[in-house]
């Protein structure tokens, strides 16, 4: 079943036991997305500011990339991992592995930018939504800083074979400037 | 032909005998009446260019009759079902074939509206705010992408993005729309 259409007990408990999938990646699509609905629902209670029908717009858009990246991570890692297992038994699938580690990589990276997306938004709504949505959209951007670093790990980790990929920086630049964000957001709602 | 005619002045203009206005009330449809076809009704490829041939060779035929200008977007819908209705059964006569579910049809041909809708009201915003929009929920692109892409910083996009936003609705609900926040 695909990772979202999952109920919640169910997810948990899949991501609990000793199979490797879902793992790190899933679990941090599934905060982003998390993190992106809090931000559409403090834009949504936010009558008064101009900009919220488009931010919580701009939410669930992310929220519905997220969701995406997030289930083609899914599958690459189980893809993977499939090789990987077979690696040592069949030399001739270096190549193919090389390939499926690369996509591997690149996934994450994509859940990375996503997420300082998140973070991004979190701070503009943390400084015009109403309270208690402002709050939200604190813990959404902190949320989403912590599912950018992951993800930056995930990189990190896909790449270790490859010493020097620049993707490894650009991730952990993307977690940075999420920290930023998330930094922002919460200065943002004290100053009000 | 300008980009700007209303649906209602370009029908005016076609039963005025402009060729030019055919031309663009074809370009203007061709998607839409491609769409319910394919899309709504399923057909193959061939059958909705045969449908696509139809529908236009029964609204140069027929186009006296409509009574409400405005209302070609319906009439045309309309005459599409009934071409694409005709194409499935005498499909059915050779081999059968279950016709999809009317509500299904409905429901997609409410989408292909809105869509349209959209595609208008894209048209009618500044190319700034198009291209932001595009970038944003057409491409799936970043914050960072679109800011590198436009020379702007990354925490700038969504507050554009918003505005264009705001705009895009005005045009597609009218003006007084904007500033209503919330739900």
């Amino acid at each position: 079943m695909p990772l979202y259409d999952r109920e919640l007990r169910i997810m948990l408990d899949e991501i609990a036991d000793p199979d490797p999938a879902p793992g790190a990646g899933a679990v941090s699509g599934v905060v982003i997305a998390m993190a992106a609905g809090l931000i559409a629902s403090a834009a949504r209670r936010s009558h008064d500011w101009d900009e919220a029908k488009g931010v919580s717009a701009q939410a669930q858009a992310l929220r519905s990339r997220v969701e995406r990246l997030a289930e083609a991570n899914e599958e690459a890692y189980l893809a993977a991992r499939v090789l990987i297992d077979g690696a040592s038994e069949d030399g001739a699938r270096d190549a193919e592995l090389g390939k499926a580690l690369d996509t591997a990589a690149e996934l994450p990276l994509a859940i990375a930018e996503c997420a300082y997306d998140v973070a991004l938004l979190g701070a503009e709504a943390a400084q015009h939504a109403v309270r208690g949505g402002a709050e939200d959209a604190i813990a959404a951007s902190i949320l989403a800083e912590a599912a950018a670093r992951a993800a930056a790990g995930l990189v990190a980790a896909n790449l270790v074979s490859l010493p020097g990929d620049e993707r490894v920086q650009h991730a952990q630049r993307l977690a940075d400037a999420a920290t930023d964000a998330a930094r922002r957001a919460a200065a943002a709602s004290a100053a009000r | 032909m300008s980009i700007e005619l209303t649906d209602a002045q370009l029908v005016g203009r076609c039963r005025a005998g402009d060729a030019a206005a055919w031309n663009e009330l074809v370009e203007r449809f061709s998607r839409y009446v491609y769409a319910i076809a394919t899309r709504a009704y399923r057909l193959s490829e061939h059958d909705a260019e045969d449908v696509f041939q139809e529908v236009f060779a029964r609204t140069y035929e027929r186009l006296g009759s409509l009574r409400d200008d405005a209302a070609v977007r319906p009439w045309l819908a309309q005459l599409t079902r009934n071409a694409c209705v005709d194409r499935l059964r005498a499909s059915a006569r050779e081999q059968p074939a279950e016709e999809p579910h009317a509500e299904e049809t409905d429901a997609m041909l409410e989408r292909l509206d809105d869509a349209l809708d959209v595609h208008e009201g894209l048209a009618a915003l500044s190319g700034d705010c198009r291209e932001i929009l595009d970038r944003f929920f057409a491409r799936d692109e970043s914050y960072r992408v679109i800011g590198e892409a436009l020379d702007l910083p990354a925490g700038t996009i969504a507050s554009r993005i918003s505005r264009c936003l705001g705009k895009l609705r005005e045009q597609l609900l009218g003006p007084g729309t904007r500033p209503a926040a919330g739900s």
